[in-house]
């Protein structure tokens, strides 16, 4: 059906009729343009149908120039540019790094565009202690973790989810043509068809990955680099298995190993640490209680703790840290302060 | 966040050649066509502003807008029908969103062929088409003929109209 050298078969009809769709694009036509284009048009009434074709193909790349993988096919030709550019002379007259960083902005600067909406989102969002299921429009289902919140968009075009707080895991349901994208804090997340989790903790942002393949972009970095043009590091691609860590306050980000099982055990309730700071696992237990565990110093948040526990058993988890560990609690009017050791 | 993108420059891409299609297919002759088209892009920069997601919808309500006034106005009501009749038949009408997004089996068939498409040529069309980088600076980037990336782009123009022609 496609051969590679079916693009070269091109009549010398189609090609004036494409010559015409970017004449017309580029420029009003002057009043010889027009005449051209009349006789051309009068000349065989295969042409109008062929310009009209042209004029499709311009008009539906619009449609799909958002797609996530199209917008990687954008992000190779802007790079192609750029590398020809610098290997045809050292210093080039149009900007270095100015392609480069227009490839990085690319999904962000979609995605703010289609941001802007009149309607209000649909909003699902979970008391302490609660965990609750949802199902969209779209037939994609959410879990959200306790004390979590989402603020949904859908249209025609696109799949837009903010997580305004806490955690929740996505299982997006198929459709090519509407790309799924979730927005946390500093990054944006898109997908196509594919489980993830997203959880906003106080100074860090997890994106989890169950199945599939998203893209991730940074909102900040985007929304710098296209004011001032400098070189922005790439989108990263998530697959199974790995887990992005992006650090709110110094907008590193990392991307590391993770076990799927456990790093799933929320949803059932439990609440697995593998070598996490303190500061993290006491963030996530304070989701199931309305006495809040506080820790008295920065040494001690950062202290590395394991376990596995019931997430709605605030006193094992007090009880099993401060056996494991050199810290002691106590409990305040309406919280409970963990400190070292005395 | 709200950022209007009012580039004049990039409407124009954009929408000339679906509206030219457009009006040339309603009016007679492309003095008019030429005409409607700039008077489309005058109302929109007169309007308030408008998010991408509802500007094309609002650009053919003005298209939409000015046809029927100049059909009102020239007694030629009769033609406008036919036309609109015509159109339905193609079910080809570059500009109105609700056809674009009930035309995705179309849109999904112009996605596959692009990524068929040979690598330069589909950087070529994305870079020119997408990215509305000037022929010229394309050219000289890859250090090529101005020409030759005309070559490509019509290649590429071509190829993928095909492939989304409708089959009967």
């Amino acid at each position: 059906m496609i051969s590679p050298s079916e693009p070269d078969h091109i009549s010398a009809a189609e090609a004036q009729a494409a010559q015409w769709c970017m004449l017309i694009a580029e420029r009003p036509l002057s009043f010889e343009d027009q005449q051209d284009l009349d006789r051309w048009m009068a000349a065989d009434p295969a042409h109008a149908a062929q310009f009209e074709q042209m004029v499709a193909v311009w008009q539906y790349t619009d449609a799909i120039a958002e797609l996530p993988g199209f917008l990687s096919l954008r992000a190779k030709a802007l790079e192609a540019m750029e590398a020809a550019q610098v290997a045809q002379r050292p210093t080039p007259w149009y900007q270095r790094g100015k392609l480069q960083a227009l490839a990085a902005c690319l999904l962000l600067v979609a995605l703010f565009n289609g941001w802007n909406w009149h309607n209000s989102p649909d909003i699902y969002a979970t008391q302490l202690g609660e965990r609750r299921h949802v199902q969209l429009a779209d037939g994609s289902s959410v879990t959200l973790d306790a004390d979590s919140q989402i603020s949904v968009r859908f249209s025609d075009q696109r799949r837009a989810i903010h997580l305004d707080k806490g955690r929740a895991r996505f299982d997006v349901a198929k459709d090519p043509m509407r790309p799924f994208a979730v927005t946390a804090a500093t990054q944006a997340v898109v997908a196509v068809g594919t489980s993830f989790s997203v959880e906003l903790l106080q100074d860090q942002l997890h994106v989890t990955m169950f199945e599939g393949e998203v893209a991730i972009l940074s909102k900040q970095q985007v929304a710098s680099a296209s004011k001032s043009l400098k070189s922005t590091p790439a989108a990263a691609n998530l697959t199974v298995g790995q887990e992005l860590v992006a650090n709110l306050r110094s907008g590193a980000t990392k991307i590391q190993k993770t076990n799927i099982d456990r790093a799933q055990s929320w949803e059932n309730g439990r609440i697995d640490f593998i070598d996490i700071p303190l500061a993290t696992a006491v963030e996530r237990m304070n989701r199931y209680s309305d006495t809040p565990i506080i820790i008295a110093d920065a040494a001690t948040r950062r202290m590395l703790v394991n376990g596995v526990f019931d997430a709605s058993d605030q006193h094992s988890f007090l009880v099993g840290l401060t056996s494991l560990y050199p810290l002691e609690y106590k409990t305040e009017e309406s919280t409970i302060v963990i400190s070292k050791d005395r | 966040m709200a950022e209007p993108v009012f580039n004049l420059d990039q409407l124009n891409r954009k929408y000339r050649p679906p509206l030219i299609a457009f009006f040339s297919r309603r009016v007679n002759n492309l003095t008019e066509a030429e005409d409607m088209t700039q008077e489309v892009f005058m109302r929109l920069m007169k309007a308030e502003c408008q998010s991408e997601n509802t500007q094309s919808a609002y650009i053919f309500q003005i298209a939409a807008n000015l046809v029927r006034d100049r059909a009102r106005y020239n007694h030629v009501r009769r033609k406008y029908a036919e036309v609109i009749r015509a159109d339905m038949g193609t079910g080809i009408d570059p500009l109105d969103p609700h056809r674009i997004t009930s035309a995705r089996e179309t849109i999904a068939a112009l996605w596959t062929s692009i990524q068929t498409l040979p690598e330069p040529t589909q950087q070529i069309f994305i870079l020119y088409r997408v990215e509305n980088i000037p022929k010229q600076q394309i050219a000289d980037a890859f250090g090529i003929h101005a020409r030759t990336v005309d070559k490509h782009l019509a290649k590429a123009l071509a190829f993928l109209s095909k492939k989304i022609e409708r089959r009967p």
